[in-house]
């Protein structure tokens, strides 16, 4: 079953995205900060991370950097954001994040991003293990 | 003599052309331009590029058309998009559609050129990847006639090879850290002696392994 890190500091979004991704036979991981999906990530095989760009710590681009350098380099990392700004959209295009989505999303749309994104990561996986 | 690095630029402005043509001629760079979508795809078609700059918004087809049609002909083609008119719709456009940067006009040329520098190890490494998958085929197709159970063991041993070239290339990271000194070299010796890397190949990693001592 695939797995997923939600990150986000606002419990309504943590809530939602839990509600609608068990539904959809997603195993998942949360957590409310930078630092603390981190520590997931360091104990826990993760298929694609959902997060949040403004968090307090650790913002989600960090993490994204930091995912890539510490853990597993190819795990998909798409961007939650309800305050969207070119400068973080094309740092989030220089980081090579999956995607980068705006607040509030359509969660059907959504679904769809994170389901290519571990499609395509497993893909390139198959080829290089 | 043949200049190492093949540039494609892209864009209506005969201005732009002629200012990356000239900037980039004297570092070395040869350089094709296009004024339009559909003649820098011919060009792609008929030329190996390493990199391509492609202006976002013109007539016909826009940059990211362009880039589309690219990633179909030639999937290791560094694409940079160029925008006068940014916005984060389409910096977003161009992150899905796999542009490798965006720059925005007016743009300093020294940070362009590094921006290409860095494009080009990239383009680089893309050919690298594609080479090893092009390996990994062919040693796939010989095992073809193998007997299942003996396939599933060499497929094995042929997924740790991959992995230590991938893992040298920076593309992944390695899942041998535990590997010592030796054993690396070793590894390295028998990707050699099967015929998976070249005799260059090797001794440059040996000489990696071993300054890293």
């Amino acid at each position: 079953m695939k797995k997923i890190l939600i990150v986000d500091d606002e419990l309504l979004i943590r809530d939602l995205l839990y509600d609608f991704f068990s539904s959809r036979d997603y195993h998942i991981s949360m957590a409310d900060s930078g630092e603390k999906a981190l520590d997931v990530l360091g104990s826990e095989k993760i298929d694609c991370i959902l997060t949040d760009l403004k968090m307090p710590g650790i913002n989600g681009l960090e993490l994204a950097d930091r995912a890539k350098d510490s853990f597993e380099s190819n795990i998909p990392v798409i961007i939650m954001t309800g305050f969207p700004s070119l400068e973080s959209a094309i740092e989030a295009l220089r980081k090579r994040v999956y995607d980068y989505v705006v607040k509030p999303f359509n969660v059907n749309r959504l679904y769809n991003v994170v389901e290519k994104a571990i499609e395509e990561s497993n893909g390139n996986r198959h080829t290089l293990e | 003599m043949m200049k190492e690095h093949k540039i494609l630029v892209v864009d209506d402005e005969l201005f732009v052309r002629e200012l990356l043509e000239e900037y980039f001629s004297k570092l070395d760079f040869e350089v094709h331009v296009a004024s339009a979508g559909p003649a820098a795809l011919k060009l792609v078609a008929e030329n190996q590029y390493k990199v391509a700059l492609i202006d976002l918004k013109m007539a016909d087809m826009d940059g990211i058309e362009v880039l589309q049609s690219i990633r179909e002909m030639d999937e290791n083609l560094i694409v940079i998009l160029m925008t006068g008119y940014p916005t984060v719709e389409s910096s977003v456009e161009a992150m899905r559609a796999g542009a490798y940067d965006y720059v925005i006009k007016p743009f300093r040329l020294n940070e362009l050129k590094d921006i290409i520098s860095r494009a080009i190890k990239e383009h680089q490494m893309r050919c690298e990847i594609s080479d090893i998958k092009a390996r990994v085929e062919a040693l796939e197709r010989r095992f073809d006639n193998v007997e299942t159970n003996d396939r599933s063991s060499a497929k094995h041993e042929i997924s740790k090879k991959v992995a230590v070239r991938a893992s040298s290339s920076g593309y992944v990271k390695s899942t041998g850290s535990d590997l010592n000194m030796e054993n690396q070299i070793e590894r390295w010796g028998k990707l050699l002696k099967d015929g998976l890397i070249t005799q260059q190949e090797f001794e440059s990693n040996k000489k990696r392994i071993l300054s890293a001592v």
